[in-house]
């Protein structure tokens, strides 16, 4: 029985049994974890508010490293509708053994925040041995046509064997698409009403996955597609150009500037002894940030419409459309113009092509132009400073919302010295090997959030949790805290009592790290081929400077050799002196990395200087018994 | 922890209470709350619980039996990290209409610039309703004008359609509160059972007030009890390693309905007994019925035919099962989908798959049972207190001869021989009408253990270079076996994220479906030494995962909980380049807490090119009570100090 419905099951095709493992040739194994066998991707734009996608996929999972491709997950809501999802799951012969149909699925309400978008239907398979082979068919029906389905290739890890996708559009909306990473032209068909495209591959063997790279929607092959013209809840837009979809989404917010005349008078009283407009803008942003909160609700036409400034006004909440617009009220409220600026944010995201016009953004924050002193406002956090955005947002595309359409603008690129650590560490060492130690740290930019977050803001057993574990720290047992947050940095001052400083003792010697905490901890990833650039979170400078004082009856015995490295993307120095008359050792250390993107032909290059960086630590004074 | 004391009512003076005096009204505030900087007895709080007030009453709503719960919250915002107590969501089970939420209102105060109080209302239009399956839904919100300094209230009713179980009350949460007031006034018909679980002072009232409920037009009681618990100044729970379920440590008070007085005389016993509870299972739909399907697995059939001895039937089956279920991640002692259809999809609730493990082993004419069980992340189970609600999952206990097993088919790693790890300690209730009773899942030869042994050469450029294996026993084997299973191409990371520049080849992986045997994790390692000047150092704490010390707080509220007795064990020879001598070696050390319950020691053994070494680390205990903190807590400290000691090696002077 099982014999021949495996043979039924093959018979459909004309080389080969997909659903079974054994047929897979070496050449696809290699480096994979799981095969996509068959892919068939439908898609089809009846109209304008209307889209139909159907989507067949096969795919053999060779071990349980792969399991990922056994939970079936797709979302339903108002833009979107899934139905006649289906599974069905093949032995590694390729015997069939199971069916579950939607209904048979689980589902949960989902929603950003606070208010329901839809649902998500997920199903885990399971996996009685592997390899093991899973077949999904589902459909969508979309009546929002602002995204366009991409069609992702191949992510790292998986070979495939056949895919297909065709795209079918009426010939006066028609489609734009991008190449990533890929070299694939597709074959265009033309009918009198429609137009169709088909992009197919085979046999691509699996890609290795690298570490610290790009986000993975933005690394693999992949064909990025997108409408011309679309509709979403009746507001039809175009992304022919940035312009045009720059005004579309003006229309959404059409309105939203209301502030009430007592609002207006109250900031206009706020402002009104400033002197200049950054003032102002510094003013009215301290105001947003000290009375204002972030709380993720979205609202209207798939999230894309912002609450009125008047509703942030009364409420002091928003999303951070919202809290933009109500940023942009305010500033307008004093006579000075801003535009929201949509982005999509993450430190590991490139910016968007400007020549590939398409929505995918996803935050928005604000941009106050001034010829050649442009102020970008982050409005979502309670702790940056004005002007500063931070990597989240930094060296990016983001697409102005003016009066005249969008404008494609580049954000500030990020830069070291804006994310700063200084810390200058005395310490007194007894005989015994215990020490008290006095510490000042002042940090910026991403590092003054970090501190903010996690030691100013916390538990005196959490303060010490991060000054050990994170900053890797010698354990206290006693320690005292001061906190000064100042406009641009975070001032720590912190007075530890260590029963035992020396990392180890042999004899009468006492072997001290070069500082009492670890300047970088971990190392980078050790791919061994590397083809993608690698993503630091920022660039940065850190510095120290720690003073041992010995004690009386101790002298150096070694003190490391200073160190002078430089590479293409930044530089460490260090420098250990021997003070005889105050018997005091003073250590240095600088480490710099300026920018935060590695090039893939670089990296090898940097991660050895790193750990560079790492070793010296592990190098140590020694000072020994007069 | 501080253990909670079971308090009941006769150890107290039923004193009035000043109660109603003490919680403002809602809308009303002081402008002293305001002006508030810190909560005073939890000075790191980022927010603070002003008022924390359940009232709950009887109703006849629509014919039904209900239960009305008027719940008060007040909370103070004092840091920027406390603003995400102001949104708010409320899930109910509101599967066939059981539970509804109504009467949802709040107010927002802040001192406006003239110190006057602003009040901001939360309007209806910004509570939403979101149905997050079949059976739960979700009232969400968010409080209108909150900063830093501000405090916002709300209310709401909650309704349930059943007097059998009544929500425990919690007078504790995760920031602290100022004021727990817990108030429940029922008709004198229904007799409730009720434990207080509380370290600090509970305030406590009874009264007897008339009240008459109508039933079908016939009085049914003409007067109520009315209960109220009260404690003040309860600090927050914090979250700490080790440290058990969240639930056993807060204070609160748990009822249930035992008995119903009908005013003819008629005495309903609703709560009696384990036995009954027992019983009712095994008659259930969802339960004991379960176990009488008939399942027909040719496959399994097949492997077993030439099988004769129980226990290796009880492995083949238990592994089948595994193996070929998927547990889809709902935790419940029942069957709700039923065993067949949960076989046919091949994935259920974790009792569908015991259910189902169950059934196959009876079929194999072995004596299983369904095991009642709590796992340790939901909380220790009260055998005093006949609830179902305290339990989680339904695992297979299977006797063969004199001994017995608790299987688990939802884990598919944890061998028959050992008691599943995450009920371990726990009390269990076996559901059968002949030996059903309790159990406690425990067997103190069951432990962790985890050895090291390494032979490694430092060759002239300073480089240490050898082989290590690894062997990972009883508890210990467990996760190793899934991360090596499930994630074989990160196994090594172990091995090499602890120390800089260690690399690791040729791993080597066995046993992993021998249930008898240890985990052996078989490597060769290469990593270059530490130096400085003349001198050169390497760590022989290698490959255990012992790098950091998990107890550096200086305080502890919670006891330590490791689940399983540990026994750690490093043992190897490492040769040095010649020309080189040790410099200063470390001595050999034994450590012992003052309980003599942790026993670290270490000898090291020192030739001229050559030292042999052996750490041992042994705990005779799993659990150490938060007061034994001081003593662990120093002795984790001198632990670490320890075994991150280093050996100095230095070329000869005169060679």
């Amino acid at each position: 029985m099982a014999a021949s419905l495996a043979f039924a099951v093959s018979s459909c095709f004309s080389q080969e049994n997909i659903y079974d493992a054994s047929t897979l040739p070496d050449s696809l194994l290699k480096d994979a974890h799981s095969v996509m066998r068959e892919e068939t991707i439908n898609f089809e734009v009846k109209d304008i508010d209307f889209a139909k996608l159907s989507v067949h996929k096969v795919i053999t999972v060779l071990d349980a490293e792969a399991e990922d491709e056994l939970f079936f997950e797709e979302q339903s809501d108002g833009f979107r509708k899934l139905s006649n999802a289906e599974i069905k799951v093949f032995d590694a012969h390729g015997k069939p053994v199971n069916t579950y149909k939607m209904k048979e699925m689980h589902s949960i309400a989902i929603g950003d925040g606070l208010v329901v978008d839809g649902q998500v239907y997920y199903f885990r398979v399971a996996a009685p041995s592997y390899p093991m082979t899973v077949e999904y068919d589902y459909d969508v029906k979309y009546k929002g046509t602002l995204f366009y389905p991409n069609y992702w290739i191949q992510f790292p890890e998986q070979a495939v064997e056949h895919s297909k996708y065709t795209a079918t559009v009426p010939i006066d909306l028609d489609l734009k698409y991008k190449q990533q990473q890929i070299n694939l032209r597709p074959a265009v068909t033309s009918e009198a009403k429609s137009k169709t495209y088909v992009w197919e591959v085979k046999e691509l063997k699996a890609l290795p996955f690298e570490e610290g790279c790009a986000s993975a929607e933005s690394s693999y092959p992949a064909i990025l597609i997108s409408p011309n013209k679309f509709s979403m809840d009746g507001y039809k837009g175009d992304l022919s150009s940035w312009k045009n979809f720059g005004e579309w989404y003006a229309t959404l917010s059409k309105g939203s500037l209301n502030l009430s005349d007592e609002t207006k008078s109250f900031l206009k009283n706020m402002v009104k002894d400033a002197t200049s407009d950054k003032e102002k803008i510094k003013i009215l942003y301290h105001y947003l940030q000290s009375n204002f909160r972030y709380v993720s609700i979205q609202l209207g036409i798939g999230g894309y419409k912002p609450f009125d400034a008047n509703f942030v006004d009364q409420k002091k909440y928003g999303d951070c459309k919202a809290l933009s617009n109500y940023m942009q009220a305010m500033l307008d409220a004093v006579g000075i113009v801003s535009y929201p600026a949509l982005i999509n944010a993450e430190y590991n995201k490139p910016p968007v092509d400007p020549l590939f016009p398409n929505n995918s953004f996803n935050h928005v924050i604000l941009c106050v132009p001034d010829k050649g002193d442009t102020t970008w406002l982050e409005c979502t956090s309670n702790e940056t400073d004005p002007g500063v955005l931070g990597s989240f947002t930094e060296n990016r595309n983001a697409l102005l919302i003016t009066p005249n359409g969008g404008v494609l603008v580049a954000t500030p690129k990020s830069k070291a010295c804006e994310n700063t650590f200084h810390l200058t560490t005395k310490i007194k060492l007894n005989d015994d090997g215990s020490g008290e130690s006095e510490s000042v740290m002042t940090s910026k930019g991403e590092y003054k959030e970090e501190v903010i977050d996690l030691l100013m803001n916390v538990k005196k057993d959490d303060q010490k949790e991060f000054l050990v574990r994170r900053l890797g720290f010698l354990q206290p047992d006693e320690f005292a805290i001061k906190t000064d947050r100042k406009a641009d940095s975070a001032c720590t001052t912190f007075n530890l009592k260590i029963e035992k400083v020396p990392e180890f003792t042999a004899g009468s010697k006492m072997f001290l790290n070069p500082r009492i905490y670890k300047l970088l901890d971990g190392s980078l990833p050790d791919t061994k081929r590397r083809t993608k650039d690698y993503y630091f979170r920022f660039p940065f400078i850190k510095t120290d400077t720690t003073i041992y004082q010995l004690p009386a009856d101790y002298t150096v015995e070694n003190l490391p050799s200073a160190k002078n490295a430089q590479f293409d993307f930044g530089s460490f120095n260090t420098k250990y002196i021997y003070d005889e008359k105050a018997n005091t050792i003073t250590s240095f250390a600088r480490v710099e990395l300026a920018q935060n993107v590695i090039p893939a032909d670089k990296f090898t290059e940097t991660r050895n200087f790193f750990n560079g960086v790492m070793k010296e630590f592990s190098e140590k004074i020694v000072v020994t018994q007069k | 922890m501080r253990k909670l004391l079971l308090i009941t009512p006769l150890l107290f003076f039923c004193c009035q209470l000043l109660a109603d005096e003490e919680i403002p009204k809602f809308g009303n505030i002081d402008k002293s709350d305001l002006q508030l900087k810190e909560c005073e007895f939890d000075k790191n709080a980022d927010a603070y619980k002003l008022i924390s007030y359940r009232y709950v009453h009887f109703d006849i709503i629509a014919d039904h039996f209900t239960v009305v719960a008027e719940n008060r919250i007040r909370i103070k915002i004092l840091k920027d990290k406390g603003l995400d107590e102001a949104n708010i969501k409320i899930r109910f089970l509101n599967h066939n209409n059981f539970e509804n939420i109504n009467e949802i209102s709040g107010y927002t105060y802040n001192l406006d610039n003239s110190g006057e109080v602003e009040k901001t209302k939360l309007e209806k239009s910004s509570i939403y309703i979101k149905k997050l399956n079949n059976r739960y839904s979700e009232v969400s919100f968010t409080m209108p004008n909150v900063k830093v300094g501000s405090v916002f209230e709300y209310k709401f009713d909650d309704l349930q359609r059943s007097i059998q179980y009544i929500d425990d009350w919690y007078f504790q949460d995760d920031i602290p509160t100022r004021i727990s007031e817990y108030t429940i006034l029922m008709p004198s018909i229904f007799k409730f059972t009720r434990q207080v679980l509380a370290y600090q002072q509970v305030d406590q009232s009874s009264d007897l007030v008339n009240n008459n409920v109508y039933y079908h037009g016939n009085l049914i009681s003409n007067h109520a009890d009315e209960k109220t618990y009260i404690i003040r100044n309860v600090p927050s729970l914090p979250d700490e390693p080790f440290m058990g379920a969240e639930k056993d440590y807060l204070q609160r008070v748990v009822s249930q309905l035992s008995r119903i007085d009908y005013p003819n005389g008629e005495v309903e016993e609703v709560m009696s007994s384990w036995p009954k509870l027992a019983t009712e299972l095994l008659d259930d739909d969802d339960y004991g019925m379960q176990l009488k399907k008939n399942l027909k697995v040719a496959e399994l059939d097949a492997q077993l035919q030439n099988v004769n001895d129980d226990y290796h039937k009880m492995l083949i089956i238990h592994n089948f099962v595994r193996k070929n279920m998927n547990w889809d991640g709902r935790e419940t002692i029942y069957s709700t989908q039923g065993i067949k259809t949960a076989w046919d999809k091949k994935s259920g609730s974790n009792s569908e798959l015991n259910f189902i493990l169950i059934d196959l082993l009876r079929d194999a004419g072995l004596k299983a049972y369904p095991l009642l069980v709590s796992t340790k992340d939901n909380g220790t189970v009260n055998t005093l207190y006949p609830f179902l609600g305290q339990f989680n999952n339904s695992m297979a206990y299977v006797v063969i001869g004199d001994k017995t097993f608790v299987l688990n088919a939802a884990d598919k790693y944890n061998p028959a021989y050992l008691i599943p790890y995450d009920v371990l300690g726990n009390y269990a209730y076996v559901v059968d009408k002949e030996i059903g009773g309790w159990i406690r899942l425990q067997n103190p030869k069951d432990n962790w253990k985890n050895m090291v042994s390494l032979f490694a050469t430092i060759d002239s450029n300073n480089v240490m270079e050898g082989n290590a294996s690894v062997y990972s026993y009883g508890y210990a084997k467990n996760t190793r076996e899934k991360d090596w299973i499930e994630s074989k191409s990160t196994y090594s990371d172990r091995f090499t994220d602890a120390v800089a520049g260690m690399n690791v080849k040729n791993l080597e992986v066995s046993n992993e479906n021998v249930d008898t045997l240890p985990l052996q994790q078989k490597f060769e390692f290469k990593v270059p030494l530490n130096s400085s000047g003349d001198y050169k150092y390497f760590s022989l704490n290698l490959f255990q995962g012992l790098e950091k010390n998990p107890f550096i707080a200086d305080e502890r509220k919670t006891d330590i909980d490791f689940n399983f007795p540990k026994s750690y064990i490093i043992v190897g020879k490492i040769n040095i380049p010649e020309g080189y001598e040790f410099e200063g070696l470390p001595k050999s050390i034994k450590m012992i807490t003052p309980d003599t319950s942790i026993v670290m020691q270490r000898i090291l053994q020192a030739e001229t090119n050559a030292i042999d070494f052996r750490i041992t680390l042994d705990f005779t205990r799993s659990v150490y009570a938060a007061s034994d903190y001081g003593f662990f807590h120093e002795f984790y400290k001198q632990l670490f100090n320890k075994l991150n000691e280093q050996i100095v090696i230095k070329k000869k002077t005169n060679s």
